[in-house]
């Protein structure tokens, strides 16, 4: 038992998977980022909850708050795995065309992959998508910024592809 | 409190060197080259304590002191290593729907037409280039300019496909 709350990341993780296709399969309605996002909460408060309800004595030294907060980090970081993971089969392109590559007898050539895959429908559906969701907005054929959120996530993650890669 | 606090610094390491070799160059294959560089780091880092904790070298925090401890600096470490993995695909690939939002952005009032988007979204930048990498990362290769699966393309296909059942979802999201 110790040795499972020292480890308790992994029980968070547990939590979030199996409430995340729990969420999926008997409430379907939900959708896919809401049983995302309930799972994830599930885990990460299971952490702190395992070790609350299963500590023999309390401990408030800072070891104690070490140990959660190491476990809390790794859960996190596995979560945030799982979760692109997921949403990689939900939306990536690369799975699209490699289920396209592999449901075709003879492979596909670059051109038979643009005739679906091009710019122009992977743009067009991507614009109704922003627009739907209100990130966006058309007036006189012209598009407009709503939001700014995704603005927000767009520039930090140039400014971490700029710390990191030079691009 | 060394497992956090030593698993942190082993990372923020691994990060600052791989920042300062892709300023250089970025590598072809980066996935393996990250695995690489992560992988020395840790076990450059974990000979270093291990060497201190022997000669009882003083440091500002102590050094793991049992086998439980290196584990959970493992863990920590291993977790934050898969995690930069995963994330680092972002920061490679341009996502259609951030440049999107990007350049509706720059537009500020004047707004974008539909057609200025296509002038600086390619079909090489989004497909093209995603293409090269399937075939770097081993997914699929080339023969005569048809791309073909491969087994380990074969295997991710089968962990997705796996993963929507589980969650009675359909085959392709939306």
């Amino acid at each position: 038992m110790i040795i499972l709350l020292e480890f308790n990341f992994i029980t968070g993780l547990a939590v979030y998977c199996l409430m995340q296709i729990f969420m999926m399969r008997f409430f379907p309605g939900l959708g896919f980022f809401k049983s995302l996002f309930i799972g994830f909460f599930c885990g990460l408060f299971a952490i702190p909850g395992l070790f609350l309800l299963f500590q023999s004595q309390p401990h408030c030294g800072p070891n104690y708050y070490a140990l959660i907060t190491t476990n809390i980090l790794t859960y996190l970081f596995l979560s945030y795995c799982y979760s692109d993971f997921l949403m990689f089969g939900e939306s990536a392109l690369r799975i699209r065309i490699m289920r396209e590559i592999l449901e075709s007898k003879n492979g596909l050539s670059l051109k038979d992959i643009l005739d679906k895959y091009n710019v122009r429908n992977i743009i067009g559906l991507r614009l109704k998508r922003l627009e739907s969701k209100g990130q966006i907005f058309k007036l006189n054929d012209r598009y407009y910024l709503r939001s700014g959120i995704l603005v927000l996530l767009a520039r930090g993650i140039k400014i971490l592809r700029y710390i990191f890669t030079a691009h | 409190m060394s497992a956090l606090v030593w698993g942190s610094i082993l990372l923020f390491t691994a990060l600052f060197c791989h920042s300062v070799i892709w300023h250089i160059k970025i590598p072809q294959d980066y996935n393996s080259r990250l695995i690489q560089l992560f992988g020395a780091v840790f076990i450059a880092g974990i000979s270093f304590l291990f060497y201190s904790s022997l000669s009882q070298i003083k440091l500002f925090v102590p050094p793991p002191s049992n086998p439980v401890e290196y584990l959970h600096l493992g863990c920590l470490y291993g977790a934050g290593t898969i995690f930069y993995i995963f994330f680092h695909v972002v920061l490679i690939y341009d996502s259609p729907t951030l440049l999107i939002v990007d350049l509706v952005s720059k537009s500020g009032n004047q707004g974008l037409k539909e057609e200025e988007l296509y002038k600086s979204i390619t079909d090489d930048l989004l497909v093209a280039s995603r293409m090269e990498d399937l075939v770097i990362d081993g997914m699929v290769y080339r023969e005569n300019d048809r791309y073909k699966l491969l087994p380990k393309g074969r295997f991710l296909l089968e962990a997705v496909s796996f993963s929507r059942r589980l969650m009675n979802a359909p085959k392709l999201g939306g």
